[in-house]
């Protein structure tokens, strides 16, 4: 990006962080932004990214391109991952002899999907991010949000996608992590606390059905709008805090696009694409007002 | 980026109409025409935001302050007349439940008399 001098010499570039919600595969609709601001020069300085959303958020800031992202997905996030159920764990939750259920277990067995993001962040450090990276998770034990931003990625990313008790929280440091959309799952208030000028907030959006027809269903449903609750009333706070502009991008999806419907890859990079296109303007807008004050 | 804000009177109510587009571009010069106006007498208004065409968080922020300063007063406000694009652009950042919003002009006056009792 072209820098601008004011009078004191300064540079004027905007910070800019791109900070990317929650929603299992469908934040890979962020892929055509990247590929906008990378198009037009414009460097991103943070990332900061929430479950599905930090996924992407770190395959980025590790340094793969928006064809990498997506074959990614494609390839390795399979339906495989989220099909090994822990039986001591259900029976656990049963009460049924010998089984027990505590904070370390969840329904599904986690390892496949950790080999799978060990293998995605070759097994590398936060340290080694070619764009800063924060991701989003919620403390187990207090539920407080708390972002990650040093140690192993595939860890952390884990523990921001792991929704319990579907999946087991992930010790780190001396606290065990889960899916950080329970806390915030749209974490515009981190960017903002760090005082970024331009924020670009990537929502998701899934039309859900009016009736759930089992129980997976209801809860499944019932998390999503309580995400959803928590994210806009988190935003209003963001909004009155901030000091310059936050591009909230709406990524609506009306067809259900569940964790492993990786065969969907180019419907959710095809509404990026056709909500992104409509956003440029206001992006390019935002850094050009903050230049603008500053000369 | 250019706005219009227009003050008038209903039944001893304040109307502030406000049209075209607030962004960081303006919204600093909005603010502060906005605050001037509510820097009467009045406990409660009416924003008429039927020609408003575009706003971005910074324009929100207009309005979330003059929201500030007119219950610092014990007043109140409403919306009416708002788009489904403004709408929209409330309900992503959660100001759609923060705001009252009426569909008519005629409807915020009711609004604003109960409010008002």
């Amino acid at each position: 990006m072209q820098l601008n001098l004011n009078d004191g010499g300064e540079p004027v570039k905007p910070k800019i962080a791109v900070v990317i919600g929650s929603g299992g595969i469908k934040p890979a609709c962020a892929i055509p932004l990247f590929e906008f601001l990378e198009t037009s020069g414009i460097n991103i300085d943070l990332l900061i990214g929430c479950s599905g959303g930090a996924i992407v958020a770190a395959m980025h800031g590790f340094g793969y391109n928006s064809a990498g992202i997506a074959d990614l997905f494609s390839n390795h996030l399979t339906k495989s991952l989220f099909s090994h159920i822990d039986y001591r764990t259900l029976l656990g939750i049963a009460k049924m002899p010998l089984c027990r259920f505590d904070k370390t277990r969840g329904i599904l067995k986690p390892q496949r999907l950790m080999d799978v993001l060990k293998k995605i962040f070759k097994n590398s450090s936060f340290e080694s991010m070619k764009i800063p990276t924060l991701v989003q998770v919620t403390d187990v034990d207090t539920g407080e949000g708390a972002l990650i931003n040093s140690g192993d990625i595939a860890s952390a990313v884990y523990a921001s996608a792991a929704q319990f008790p579907f999946f087991p929280p992930i010790k780190i440091g001396n606290r065990w992590y889960v899916d950080g959309a329970y806390s915030s799952p749209l974490p515009v208030l981190e960017a903002v606390n760090r005082s970024y000028d331009v924020i670009i907030a990537v929502a998701i959006e899934q039309q859900l059905k009016t009736e759930s027809k089992s129980f997976i269903e209801y809860l499944h449903h019932f998390i999503s709008r309580s995400y959803t609750s928590t994210q806009k009333k988190q935003m209003a706070l963001a909004i009155d805090m901030h000091h310059h502009e936050i591009v909230v991008i709406n990524m609506h999806f009306d067809e259900l696009i569940n964790m492993w419907d990786v065969d969907k890859m180019p419907v959710i990079i095809e509404t990026g694409r056709r909500i992104i296109e409509k956003k440029k303007a206001e992006i390019s807008a935002a850094i050009e007002n903050f230049k603008n004050k500053k000369r | 980026m250019k706005y219009e804000l227009k003050v008038y009177k209903i039944e001893n109510y304040t109307v502030i109409n406000i049209s075209g587009k607030i962004d960081s571009s303006n919204s600093e010069e909005a603010e502060a025409e906005l605050n001037l106006m509510l820097e009467n007498n009045d406990k409660y208004y009416i924003l008429d935001l039927c020609g408003l065409e575009y706003i971005s968080s910074a324009g929100l922020r207009v309005f979330l302050s003059a929201s500030k300063k007119i219950k610092n007063n014990k007043g109140n406000f409403v919306f009416c007349s708002v788009s489904e694009e403004i709408k929209e652009v409330f309900d992503i950042t959660g100001l759609l439940h923060v705001f009252t919003l009426c569909e008519t002009l005629d409807g915020a006056v009711e609004k604003i008399k109960s409010m008002a009792l």
